[in-house]
């Protein structure tokens, strides 16, 4: 498969995700709004704060807006194009990777994400938006579901399919790790607090943005549990959204890509994925919380960011490039070198 | 007269550079006055070279580097061996009537055209019927009009550049070899006479009397009198083309035949150095190797 | 709906003689016509209309920065070739296409057509796309043009003449192909009563073709389809042939030139490329020898391509021919390199360049279509007879400025077909003819054609982005 194709299927679908998670977590914090019962300002200020600081955009956000309110902050995530994770911006951009694979995919896959697009950037996205901000997530987390489920029902479980497959799990495994390391921040202040009530409901958002709550239910019978929430969207072997279930799933399209067999690999991507599943794979609650579950969280977005390089190095290496601003014309002038010419006679 | 050439052109990038492909027009071309005897041509980091004539038979070698590099280096040695060209019989006419049939022929019809870097519009026109006010005869007519060109421009180096368009230079009166030519190629094309480009080199004892263009790759141009044939005129020195000159490549300007063209990725900034030396190689005598 | 109130109105109509008429070869579909009622007609053409869109079978149009798509409207009632007269037409295009492939072979070698006097040097030497580059080049199989759309037209008398010929990219013939398709599902079990000939051997005709002049008769040659973009008026074409053929459809940045040898960029490593279909014009193909500016091209293509590593169809250089002051002299060619009359005639042309039809032009102007030599796609042209008087008298300002850039044509009243306007009612509109011949081992013409329908009441232009639309075209096995 041509290069220039696995990486358009690649980042096609990894914005998608990414759009998809960037709902979820928005969606999320405006309903953990709802749950805090006399929340002042300053407060309303801090949990916004820590939201742009997990998606690592503090510094555009204070050059676009004067101060993180519920209104400027879901704006800035979801609309504003020229933050480049904004909703808008992935849609814009998994439409633009579609555009260049257009004869790859099927009509179905092109249409749905064009509607997705198309919707967003409509007036009526906006005035939905306003009026009704859970509807307007749950339509963007809803198509980007329907895509995916097109993808698996239509589109051949070929290379392509991988890569797909490649982009959407490490886009989610990123985000999940996103999300708990900034609610840990949160809740970083005073190890007693946990069991509070806040906590509870901190906790519980996370689910919620992971729509883990009911699948943690069925194995945690009771209570939201810090301790057994990161377990769960950490380490749970068959939830889809945790980060382990996610690095499997990354290992298995790699494999597959390359024909390599398990606990072998051919190339710097299945080595650091290998590493990273083998280290998922063998910790228990106990090591990460040893460690620090911020820099544990940590060192797994540094090595979803190594496989995600050594991808790029294996198989896309050559990048689709601007070419307009990178051939040069070369030529060579006559007379150039005469700067110490005599002066000529007449 | 036996003469051995070197030309080293060396091109530095800030930042490594690949797909570099590139055309070089450096061989010195074979013809009644004039055989290449040896001819070597290698860069740096090494290439594979293929060859075509062009459309004006000059010698094309074609070499791409594809892997990363920070320096390419393209040099070629020659060994030529020039004998005068003859000249038209002192008692011969070129009565401008004649000009008339080379505006069908084949062979002259391109060197009468406006083409990319030389213009034989209005401009050209005027300062050429300043210059030949009353032209009748084509050959006193193109050396009037290459004693202007020396005399109406100032031979200022760096005063211009490679793609320096002949008009230009009518408003500028100043250049360089390429740009004398171009004009004087311009004046005679906007006359009905027939011009076109030659590029190549120019051997001279160095000290006072030196010409110009001779450290570099130089430039001239050839004019076509009627039922005689092509004569070359060098506008920046102001002479008949001689036994020194050795013929690289010709074409309808510049643009036809610069001795190294080429494309590359990377970077913009970049730096070039040309070293062109001509020496004479009398056969009798042991040359010390060059370089 | 095709009921007597349709008017001939003194045009040669393609299914009606003068007198009302059905002429023969039309009878089985008038039949077939009369006994669908007019809600049904409708209903089929929508439902075409409908499927179009939905399969994305559209051109863009320029000037519009979101690239808007959109459909070329097709035109139920198709237009019938009988037999007698398809048989004229291939003669008639194969004689042309080997004309045309040695007067290219010859003006890039040996130029005996202007050594002896048939075409005047100036002519080739300023045709725009005489490449200079390839002069003294040998290419696979001296084929220079493989694929080659002519286009065809028919005056008041129903005489075949040639208007032009593309031999750089032409485009449409997937438009042939889906028509077919849409014809067959509005009107299934019709094909076979009405003894049509089929057309869906034009991709693997196109394929064979392709590997027919692959570098040293390598035996399983890699094809590519070569296309600018996804933002290119033509990639869906682009893209539905390269499905039909099974081949890869590529950019220029898919493709890197290594040792002279084209490879494409995949997930497994550069994988090597013999022959390039490409829907890319000369200039842009690679910006170390074409146009500095291009950016999709690959730089070091020609040079594989002059090494004979890779193969490019068309060849470099074609377009000479498409040069429709070069149009004028192809007659002269067919009479040069083969000794014939042309089968099918030109227009009657004048050349702005000579003095004589200079002065003729200048003063007819009002009764003649000027065209630019260069344009096409309905571009830079005066139809005379419709034209308002400054813009006559700016094309008199260009014509006298650049002679060389213009020619000039008695406006001819094209023929015309029943065509459906407002839902069901159907009116005569001008219509011309873009068969599709390709050039490999040997010349193949596929049985029918891009018929392209002016849609504009009186319009002479059937250009798509002027306003047309196309027509299934039937080629009958028999006469009637």
């Amino acid at each position: 498969m041509l290069s220039r194709v696995a990486d358009s299927l690649f980042w096609l679908s990894r914005y998608i995700e990414r759009a998809e998670n960037t709902a979820r977590i928005v969606d999320v914090n405006l309903q953990m709004l709802l749950d805090f019962q006399r929340m002042d300002d300053e407060k309303i200020k801090d949990h916004w704060q820590s939201l742009i600081k997990s998606v690592d955009e503090e510094e555009l956000f204070d050059a676009l807006y004067k101060k993180p309110t519920s209104e400027s902050v879901t704006e800035f995530l979801t609309f504003q194009s020229e933050n480049p994770d904004s909703i808008v911006s992935s849609l814009s951009r998994a439409r633009e990777n579609a555009r260049m694979v257009r004869d790859q995919i099927s009509t179905e896959m092109w249409e749905e994400l064009n509607r997705m697009y198309l919707f967003v950037r409509s007036k009526q996205a906006r005035k939905q938006w306003k009026s009704d901000p859970y509807g307007f997530y749950k339509l963007i987390r809803d198509g980007s579901h329907l895509f995916q489920g097109l993808t698996d029902s239509v589109y051949p479980h070929d290379e392509g399919w991988e890569f797909i497959q490649l982009g959407r799990h490490i886009e989610r495994a990123d985000k999940t790790s996103r999300i708990l390391d900034v609610k840990y921040h949160i809740l970083l202040p005073s190890v007693r607090d946990v069991g509070g009530a806040v906590d509870v409901v901190q906790w519980s958002a996370i689910l919620r943005s992971c729509s883990a709550q009911e699948a943690y239910h069925h194995v945690y019978v009771n209570s939201v549990e810090p301790w057994k929430v990161a377990e769960f969207l950490i380490l749970s072997e068959d939830f889809p959204r945790s980060i382990r279930f996610c690095c499997q799933r990354v290992d298995a399209s790699l494999r597959r890509i390359s024909g390599t067999p398990e606990h072998e690999f051919s190339n710097e991507a299945e080595k650091c994925s290998g590493r990273l599943l083998s280290n998922l794979n063998y910790s228990s609650m106990d090591d990460i919380f040893a460690s620090g579950l911020h820099e544990y969280l940590d060192g797994i977005q540094r090595d979803l960011n190594r496989i995600g390089s050594a991808i790029f190095k294996t198989y896309f290496f050559y990048p689709a490039t601007d070419l307009e601003n990178e051939i040069r014309t070369q030529q060579h002038q006559q007379q150039q070198t005469r700067d110490h010419t005599s002066p000529a006679t007449s | 007269m036996r003469l051995s050439v070197l030309h080293r052109t060396v091109y530095t990038y800030r930042q490594p550079v690949t797909d570099s492909v590139n055309e070089a027009r450096l061989r010195p071309l074979d013809h009644p006055f004039q055989d290449c005897l040896t001819f070597d041509l290698r860069t740096d980091p090494p290439s594979t070279f293929s060859a075509y004539p062009d459309f004006y038979r000059n010698t094309v070698h074609v070499f791409e580097v594809a892997t990363p590099h920070r320096a390419l280096t393209v040099e070629s040695r020659s060994l030529v061996e020039t004998r005068p060209p003859p000249l038209p019989p002192d008692n011969q006419d070129f009565p401008f009537e004649q000009l008339k049939k080379s505006a069908w022929d084949l062979a002259c019809y391109e060197f009468l055209q406006s083409t990319e870097l030389v213009s034989c519009g209005i401009a050209a026109w005027r300062l050429a019927v300043d210059l030949v006010p009353k032209p009748s005869d084509v050959q006193e007519a193109a050396f009037a009009l290459m004693r202007g060109t020396y005399r109406t421009f100032e031979y200022c180096p760096h005063s211009t550049q490679v793609h320096t368009h002949m008009d230009e230079v009518l408003r500028l009166r100043r250049g360089v070899c390429q740009d004398f030519a171009h004009v004087l190629i311009g004046l005679s094309r906007s006359l009905g006479i027939p011009a076109r480009y030659v590029s190549g080199y120019l051997f001279t004892q160095p000290g006072p009397g030196a010409l110009r263009g001779t450290e570099a790759s130089h430039a001239w141009c050839e004019v076509h009198l009627p039922g005689w044939g092509w004569l070359g005129l060098d506008p920046t020195n102001n002479q008949v083309v001689d036994e020194r000159y050795i013929r690289v490549a010709l074409g309808r300007d510049y643009h036809d035949v610069p001795p190294t063209r080429g494309t590359y990725r990377g970077p913009e900034s970049r730096e070039m150095k040309v070293e062109v030396e001509v020496r004479s190689a009398a056969p009798d005598r042991n040359q010390k190797p060059m370089g | 709906m095709l009921s007597g109130r349709y008017a001939t109105e003194g045009f040669f109509d393609e299914m009606f003689m003068a007198d009302g008429q059905v002429r023969p070869h039309y009878r089985r579909l008038m039949e077939r016509f009369s006994n669908l009622s007019a809600e049904e007609f409708l209903q089929k053409k929508q439902a075409v209309d409908a499927s179009f869109l939905r399969l994305g079978i559209t051109f863009t149009v320029y000037g519009d920065e979101e690239g808007t798509e959109r459909i070329f409207p097709f035109d139920l009632i198709p237009r019938i070739i009988p037999d007698k007269e398809w048989r004229l037409i291939d003669e008639g295009l194969t004689q042309r296409i080997i004309a045309l492939n040695m007067f290219l072979h010859d003006i890039y070698h040996d130029q005996r057509i202007i050594k002896e006097g048939v075409i005047p040097a100036p002519y080739i030497l300023s045709a725009k796309h005489f490449r200079r580059e390839f002069m003294g080049f040998n290419v696979p199989r001296d084929i220079y043009i493989h694929i080659c759309g002519t286009d065809l037209i028919r005056d008041d008398s129903g005489r075949y003449l040639v208007l032009e010929d593309n031999g750089r990219c032409p485009s449409g013939v997937s438009y042939v192909l889906e028509n077919r398709v849409a014809m067959k599902r509005a009107f299934p079990n019709f094909f076979e009563a009405a003894g049509v000939r089929p057309v869906d051997s034009y991709s693997s005709d196109l394929l064979q073709t392709l590997r027919h002049i692959a570098p040293g008769g390598k035996e399983d040659p890699t094809v590519v389809l070569l296309t600018p973009g996804v933002y290119n008026s033509a990639y869906f074409e682009h893209c539905f042939l390269a499905r039909q053929m099974g081949i890869e459809i590529v950019e220029g940045r898919d493709l890197v030139v290594r040792d002279a040898k084209v490879y494409m960029r995949t997930t497994r490593g550069l994988e090597p490329v013999d022959v390039i279909y490409r829907r890319l014009d000369d200039d842009f193909l690679d910006p170390s020898v074409f146009r500095r500016d291009s950016v999709l091209g690959v730089p070091g293509l020609i040079n594989a391509y002059r090494a004979g590593q890779v193969s490019l169809a068309n060849s470099i250089g074609t377009g000479v021919a498409d040069d429709k002051v070069i149009y004028y002299f192809v007659p002269k060619m067919i009479k040069f390199y083969l000794g014939q009359d042309p089968i099918i005639p030109n227009v009657d042309t004048y050349l702005a360049s000579e003095e004589k039809d200079l002065k003729y032009i200048l003063d007819h102007l009002p009764e003649l279509v000027v065209k630019a030599a260069n344009e096409s796609g309905g571009y830079g042209m005066l139809i005379g007879p419709k034209a308002s008087r400054s813009e006559i008298a700016d094309f008199r300002k260009k014509i006298v400025a650049e002679p060389r850039n213009f020619i000039a044509q008695p406006t001819i009243s094209l023929s015309r077909h029943p065509t459906l306007v407002d839902g069901v009612k159907a009116e005569g509109r001008h219509i011309d003819l873009r068969p599709f011949i390709l050039h490999g081992d040997k010349v193949r013409i596929m049985p029918g054609g891009l018929t392209r329908v002016a849609l504009r009441k009186g319009s002479l232009v059937v250009n798509s982005s002027q306003g047309g639309g196309s027509k299934d075209t039937w080629v009958l096995y028999g006469d009637e």
